[in-house]
């Protein structure tokens, strides 16, 4: 067998027994629930109007976050496009860190910020004299929007400015020249030249807003479920697995269809740019217009970024003034809890299963990049959403495939961290391919030829010509594994045993507990926990790809 | 009346000037020539035209009124990029009737015009290619169509044919300048290719470092360019500086590839001591193995053969003499071989040869 047939195969033995294998588990619990096929939860999920109501809930909640997200994001793209300003490398690096808090974090944030006891109500109530908080949307419909904005901007932002930034001004200035006015050039070039990566960013936004779970469990209360926490409440609270898994069935059904057209819109993308090395596309010279604009989209960033500040601030407030107290009481075992570890402990669950997730979404990444960049032929958008369907399958999902399909001998992983592991790389490694597709696809065939030219077999042409290249995409690609692998919190609540309990799912468990002292170290966990996928985030930009069209 | 006027425009980005104290003229229906190197200015030059920059100082005219801050689009003309930019998600027929939309005409005349103009570049019948199905001389004549459909007052082109294999650029060339008189249109044509240059242009303006070094029809840049940079741009080979000493019957001419004798011409006023550029024929030089074995009268110098490189119809010989390098043509056969490398040689250049230019 050849090198090229087994790397072939890794990726798809992979996704065969770790993702097919679970999600036909769902499949056949959910048509098999007595001793003859019937496929009655299906009935009983689509004829019910609760859930009808979810699927229609789960679409529109979505729909509306990504109109959101765009009328954020694509301003800011623009800014970081075309212009160039002071501390603009900072700026855009801290614009990216939303997108890989966890849920949780975000949460968090929201609730520092806005929540009944948030920092907002309580300066208006100092300012004022209000008696009662007078922003009440806590478990209210914006505050979902707003979340799921605030986390999937960043998408809109980064997918959009790689191309505004490379997108040719030659192209504006012809149709300026040919009579066009700045309105009708952007109307006329620029939004359709832009449209397809503007398409994949809103396809991409709606699919996170549409799995999303953390945020909306958190932050939307009980009345607002959209189908992934109703498959969570299915299997962790009222034990319907055959209906849940008809549910998760008809959710990744829906996600499927998304990823297509991503991957779709992505292909249009390769199509139809002109694209140009973005030192020419920059802007140094503005009018005074432009620089108020500048200014004002640059405070908006600004105010969008303020629940994460607030969030820091809130766990270094305790009733005396500032204090590490939060930090401190995370070491006490107050309640003399059985299952009680220590935030280090926490902290070194989640660093060593981030660590090993990484490490099997290279691989298996790498391998599937690879083998998406060699397949050119006119299918290999197909291909390419085959690969990034775990991306959009939620994970709450996956946590229940996982649990019906690995709870008997010969595997039986319930008890096992490696599970966890199994369920974090899948989750982790559409991202890899993410980052490191576009730089693969970059590297000229001339290349690969000229060092077989000049003697240098497949391994070593490898290893002097390809690894360097992909070193930034890989480093990029590893990092959004480690991170979306501290933040994963749907597939861990169903999976994690106490002692392999995780700072995500620590965060909820304190958040479930009353009094002001679990709310305090749930603050404090969660400052930890967004200062540690922050550090390696920032500490990549300097790294990334410089022309990648990912994100 | 010049139909376009530039006057002393400069625009410089950051502290340096691109263009600097930058003047031209056109006439209407004339196909002028900027030339020069990469750098000097050309481009910018064209984006000041075309409103796309505003110029520092200095003001453009075109039929007599100044341009104040007035933004492309009202300006009526064209312009072609070097990358063309067509729209790529556009077919040709969108491309082309793109300007004509702009200006709202009704559908009709535009389906016209738009077939006229695909006539009138010989692509009937391709409304409907997209531009990645076109080839690269296709899209050259598509973004010429695409200018003209608006019937610009004066057209720009910025080194349209750059990306383009030399024949195909050659053939292109003689079809747009056919084209762009048709049409009688004032065109402005970048180029940093002489031969472009020569092949399009009524006139030709040799710009350097940002500024008009000298402007003139081809063929009065050719007898008598004024500089050294204007003679070495139009491609002449040969050029020194050289200074006059001993002025009696014959004149001492010391150059960089040694002393040379010329009749004085009653046309030139010769100063002694004072410098003045020489351009020597290339054709007009021969070359022999022995000293003395030419009949007729001039300069013999001493040198040696340096390289030599085929041209196809004949072989550049480049001998070094003294300081510097001299290339001639038109030399018997039997010194074309790659042998003669290294060979000590005599060089005669005959008095006629030398052709003499004031320095500025």
């Amino acid at each position: 067998m050849t090198a090229r047939r087994l790397l072939m195969l890794g990726p798809i033995l992979y996704l065969s027994a770790f993702f097919f294998y679970p999600l036909l588990t769902i499949l056949a619990r959910s048509l098999n629930t007595g001793d003859s096929l019937d496929i009655t939860p299906f009935i009983s999920i689509l004829g019910d109007s609760y859930y009808l109501g979810r699927v229609w809930f789960t679409i529109w909640q979505a729909t509306v976050s990504t109109v959101v997200t765009l009328l954020l994001g694509l301003p800011i793209a623009y800014i970081f496009a075309r212009h160039e300003f002071r501390g603009k490398t900072i700026l855009r690096a801290a614009s990216t860190v939303p997108f890989i808090m966890p849920t949780i974090v975000v949460a968090m944030g929201f609730i520092s910020l806005l929540g009944p006891q948030g920092a907002l109500n309580s300066l208006l109530m100092d300012l004022f004299g209000f008696e009662n908080p007078p922003i009440r949307i806590s478990n209210t419909l914006t505050i979902i929007f707003m979340a799921h904005a605030f986390y999937n901007y960043a998408i809109v932002v980064r997918v959009v400015s790689a191309f505004w930034a490379n997108l040719n001004p030659r192209l504006e200035e012809t149709a300026a020249v040919l009579g066009a006015s700045k309105l009708n050039t952007f109307i006329t070039i620029t939004l359709p030249l832009l449209f397809p990566s503007i398409i994949s960013s809103a396809i991409l936004a709606f699919t996170f807003s549409f799995t999303s779970f953390g945020v909306v469990l958190v932050l939307g209360g009980p009345q607002f479920a959209t189908m992934e926490v109703a498959t969570y409440e299915l299997t962790a609270k009222l034990f319907r697995l055959e209906l849940a898994g008809a549910l998760a069935i008809i959710q990744l059904f829906f996600t499927y269809v998304f990823l297509l057209l991503y991957a779709r819109a992505q292909d249009n993308i390769a199509v139809r740019s002109d694209l140009v090395p973005r030192e020419f596309t920059r802007i140094s010279k503005r009018s005074a217009r432009q620089r108020v604009g500048l200014i004002l989209t640059i405070l908006m960033l600004i105010t969008i970024l303020s629940p994460l500040l607030i969030l820091i601030e809130r766990s270094l407030t305790s009733v005396n003034g500032y204090s590490l107290h939060h930090f401190r009481s995370l070491f006490v075992n107050a309640d003399d809890s059985y299952f009680y570890l220590t935030p280090i402990a926490i902290i070194t669950n989640s660093v060593r299963f981030a660590a090993m997730t990484t490490g099997i979404a290279l691989l298996v990444g790498t391998s599937a990049a690879y083998l998406l960049a060699k397949s050119s032929n006119r299918s290999s958008w197909f291909q390419d959403a085959f690969y990034m369907m775990p991306l959009g399958v939620s994970a709450v999902v996956m946590g229940l495939g996982y649990l019906l399909a690995f709870n008997r001998p010969p595997v039986d992983l319930r008890g096992s961290w490696l599970i966890l592991i199994i369920a974090h790389s899948l989750i982790a490694y559409p991202f890899v391919i993410r980052s490191v597709l576009p730089a693969l696809r970059a590297v000229p065939t001339q290349l690969q030829e000229s060092a077989a030219v000049l003697g240098a077999s497949p391994t070593k042409t490898f290893i002097h010509i390809y690894l360097p290249i992909l070193t930034p995409g890989l480093i990029v690609g590893a990092t959004f594994a480690f991170a979306v692998s501290m933040g994963e919190f749907g597939a861990s609540l169903l999976l994690v045993r106490p002692q392999f309990t995780t700072m995500p799912v620590a965060i909820f468990r304190l958040l479930g507990q009353p009094g002001a002292s679990n709310f305090g170290q749930a603050l404090a966990m969660s400052s930890l926990l967004m200062m540690i996928v922050a550090a390696g985030f920032i500490a990549i930009e300097r790294l990334r790809y410089r022309n990648s069209g990912g994100f | 009346m010049a139909i376009l006027e530039v006057g002393a425009v400069s625009k410089s980005f950051g502290n340096k000037y691109a263009v600097h104290n930058m003047s031209l003229a056109a006439e209407q229906g004339d196909i002028v020539c900027l030339l020069g190197p990469s750098g000097c200015g050309k481009t910018t030059l064209l984006r000041l035209i075309a409103g796309l920059e505003e110029p520092d100082q200095g003001y453009i005219k075109f039929d007599g009124e100044p341009f104040k801050n007035q933004p492309a689009q009202d300006r009526g003309f064209g312009l072609m990029f070097q990358d063309l930019a067509l729209f790529p998600h556009m077919n040709v027929f969108r491309n082309v009737a793109f300007g004509l939309h702009m200006k709202r005409l009704p559908k009709q005349e535009i389906r016209s015009r738009v077939e006229q103009l695909l006539e009138l570049v010989s692509l009937v019948g391709y409304e409907d290619r997209k531009i990645y199905q076109l080839s690269g001389g296709e899209r050259q004549r598509v973004a010429l169509a695409r200018s003209l459909a608006p019937q610009p007052r004066l057209l720009m082109f910025d080194e349209p044919f750059g990306s383009l294999d030399r024949e195909l650029s050659e053939a292109l060339q003689v079809d747009v300048r056919n084209i762009i008189k048709t049409v009688g249109v004032t065109a402005i044509y970048v180029t940093h290719d002489r031969n472009e240059a020569f092949g399009m242009a009524d006139s030709i303006v040799v710009m350097e470092n940002g500024t008009n070094v000298q402007a003139g029809s081809p063929h009065e840049l050719f007898t008598n360019p004024k500089s050294e940079i204007v003679a070495k741009s139009l491609g002449l080979r040969n050029v020194f500086s050289a200074r006059f000493e001993k002025i009696s019957k014959a004149v001492t001419l010391i150059s960089p590839i040694g002393t040379l004798k010329i009749d004085p011409n009653k046309d030139y006023a010769y100063k002694d001591g004072s410098e003045v550029l020489a351009i020597i024929d290339q054709k007009a030089i021969s070359i022999s193995l022995q000293k003395g074995k030419n009949t007729y009268q001039g300069n013999t110098l001493e040198g040696v053969v340096e390289m030599l490189r085929f041209q196809g119809p004949y072989t550049e010989i480049i001998v070094r003499c003294g300081k510097a390098t001299l290339s001639c043509l038109a030399t018997p056969q039997e010194l074309s071989n790659p042998e003669m490398i290294d060979a000590k040689v005599y060089v005669t250049i005959p008095s006629y040869a030398v052709r003499l230019l004031s320095k500025e």
